[in-house]
């Protein structure tokens, strides 16, 4: 390792530790690094620019944006009620619903922390008046808020496909089942840790009567859904969309912030001109994080390809462990370590170029390799100490860090990393579904 | 004066968030248009992609400087809030967080500045839209290291007179 490689890891490493903003850290670390090495750093100029300078991170923008209008837009509130018709019945059915919404507002959303800021206000108070700790509430909603990154159209997907030049078709459909099957998983946990964070003391309303017969099930069923088509209707459009081969994602991600704007404005009469500006100045700072990120993270995968950091990576790694089992149990370790302090789009932009040369050795496809990232990114959200659906929870619902905490682990360690070894072992998981729908040409052999 | 310049952090403030929400609004209406137009209208409008990703790419640009401005760029702060617990400190860690980060655009000032000088003097138009030139997107790059410069200058400012508030015994910790 050089010099100037070292001085470039401890800087970041320091930096990062020291809590300077990780987009300044992507250009203070190599920049010292090469000056350290004596070597030119005119190619960063140039790098940053044709990073931003492309339809994928647009398509990124529209999405956060779309995100955003979502919980402005009413468009939440009808699909929880939505939910509660579907699940809501069964016992730990009212927790259910918290999952059974992430699934439906990842569709819509792509992202995490919308979810949670969407879902957490709504579910947490109601469901302490039937008598569910809101700390258990907030731990089941900040798990489960990653199934925005899984379910499409999913905004991780669109900055893996930027940074490893794949299908974002492929890839958005490579992490549903995944999706699914934690989704399950966490019902089925839910199912049976729910009642002990039942709390008869904060019983302040009772549950409604189920309806008696399937006639009154059905017509419940079927009015909750009718309210909730125009919400349903965001996700339905954008699949179609790209799956129809009707618009690219960048112009699906741009129908659903219209959908949503139009949705808001004249089906749910929610979206007012106040909260259309919150809506909007909040995706503009998350476009500002993202594309700083996106631009300053090229620029340290530019640095690491040239000093050969990514190559050094590979050889250490096919030196150190025989067999891809092993290799990729390392690469799960390795992202789940980055989870612990990193958020997703910084894990994806500094481990994909170091980890693409590796798995591009090993033959590893890399529909399954997005896949397999993706799920790791997506658990790097509610790994602490570093979570960032923890620290949004915690400030929305009014329970602490600690509180939140332990309840989270089970959820982590019963369902989110044996679906993450699942999706890492079992390739027809991740591929199956873009091999069956795009075809085996555009997925390649797994 | 405190005054004047106060108007003028606003004035900023006010340019630059109408600039980016005009560039993204812009962007995903055009977007939903130029669909629009492939299916129904069929118009021969070739240029719209490319003017509406020049657009975002600026909107982009002046994004990032919207959040150094809000200090909302990402940061691993939770063991920095652990060991900096009081106010006092934790307003001086800030305080050094901001210098690293000047330090950093000091560094990268020199290699923007350079870009920047080349695109004025050799003009690139953008291929379907003729009238954009794009190095004003580069020029745009520089103007917004500049602006991030001013943000976080005026950040660090605002901080150290609420330390030194604080220090010489105006609140308590």
């Amino acid at each position: 390792m050089s010099l100037g490689l070292a001085t470039a890891i401890s800087v970041f490493i320091g930096g990062m530790f020291f809590g300077i903003p990780i987009a300044w850290l992507f250009f203070g670390a190599p920049i010292l690094g090469l000056i350290t090495d004596g070597m030119n750093y005119t190619f960063i100029s140039g790098t940053f620019y044709h990073a931003l300078n492309s339809a994928t991170v647009m398509a990124i923008a529209f999405f956060v944006y779309a995100g955003s209008l979502i919980s402005d837009a009413g468009l939440a509130d009808r699909i929880v009620r939505f939910s509660y018709a579907l699940v809501g019945r069964i016992r730990g059915g009212m927790e259910l619903v918290g999952i059974v919404s992430s699934v439906f507002l990842g569709a819509l959303t792509g992202s995490s922390v919308p979810c949670i800021s969407a879902l957490i206000p709504l579910l947490v108070p109601r469901l302490k008046k039937y008598g569910y700790e809101p700390k258990y509430t907030t731990a089941l909603l900040c798990s489960s808020s990653f199934l925005g990154y899984l379910i499409p159209p999913s905004v991780p997907a669109l900055i893996y496909c930027l940074l490893a030049q794949q299908s974002v078709t492929a890839l958005f459909l490579s992490t549903v089942v995944p999706g699914l099957l934690l989704a399950l998983g966490y019902a089925v946990l839910n199912y049976f840790i729910c009642p002990k964070y039942m709390n008869p003391a904060l019983i302040t309303e009772q549950i409604d009567e189920a309806p008696s017969t399937f006639g009154a099930r059905m017509k419940e069923l079927l009015t909750s859904t009718w309210v909730a088509i125009p919400a349903l209707g965001c996700p339905a459009i954008i699949l179609v969309g790209i799956y129809g081969g009707l618009c690219t994602p960048n112009e699906a991600g741009a129908i659903a912030v219209v959908y949503c704007f139009f949705i808001g404005v004249f089906v749910y009469r929610e979206l007012t001109a106040k909260k259309f500006w919150s809506a909007t100045f909040t995706s503009i700072l998350s476009i500002g994080v993202i594309t700083m990120l996106i631009g300053g993270g090229t620029v340290l995968a530019r640095y690491l390809i040239r000093v050969g950091a990514a190559q050094q990576v590979a050889n250490f790694m096919l030196g150190m462990f025989s067999s891809k089992i092993l290799i990729l149990l390392a690469m799960n370790v390795f992202f789940l370590i980055l989870g612990m302090f990193l958020d997703g789009t910084p894990i994806l932009i500094l481990g994909v170029p170091l980890i693409l040369p590796l798995m591009q050795q090993l033959d590893m496809n890399l529909v399954h390799l997005g896949a397999i990232i993706i799920v790791n990114v997506g658990l790097g959200v509610v790994t602490p100490p570093f979570a960032m659906s923890i620290f949004v929870g915690s400030r929305l619902s009014g329970c602490s860090y600690a509180e939140l905490v332990p309840i989270m682990l089970k959820f982590l360690l019963f369902v989110g990393i044996p679906v993450l070894l699942l999706t890492t072992y079992i390739p027809a998981l991740s591929c199956w579904l873009p091999t069956v729908v795009l075809g085996p040409q555009m997925v390649g052999p797994w | 004066m405190k005054k004047l310049y106060f108007s003028f952090v606003g004035l900023l403030t006010f340019l630059e968030n109408l600039l980016c929400a005009f560039g993204i609004i812009f962007a995903t209406v055009f977007t939903v248009i130029q669909i629009v137009n492939r299916y129904w209208l069929h118009f021969e409008i070739m240029w719209i992609s490319d003017l509406v990703l020049n657009i975002f790419v600026l909107a982009a640009i002046i994004s990032i400087a919207i959040t150094t401005r809000e200090d909302a760029h990402t940061a691993v702060d939770v063991f920095v809030e652990r060991m900096f617990r009081g106010k006092k400190s934790s307003k001086f860690i800030k305080i050094i967080i901001n210098i690293a980060c000047l330090g950093i655009i000091w560094l990268l000032m020199p290699i923007f500045y350079a870009y920047f000088l080349r695109a004025l003097k050799f003009d690139e138009w953008a291929t379907l839209v003729p009238w954009f030139n794009t190095s004003w997107l580069v020029e745009a790059i520089f103007v917004m290291f500049i602006l991030c410069v001013f943000h976080i200058i005026h950040n660090t400012v605002l901080q150290a007179i609420d330390l030194y508030r604080l220090c010489s015994g105006g609140a308590k910790e």
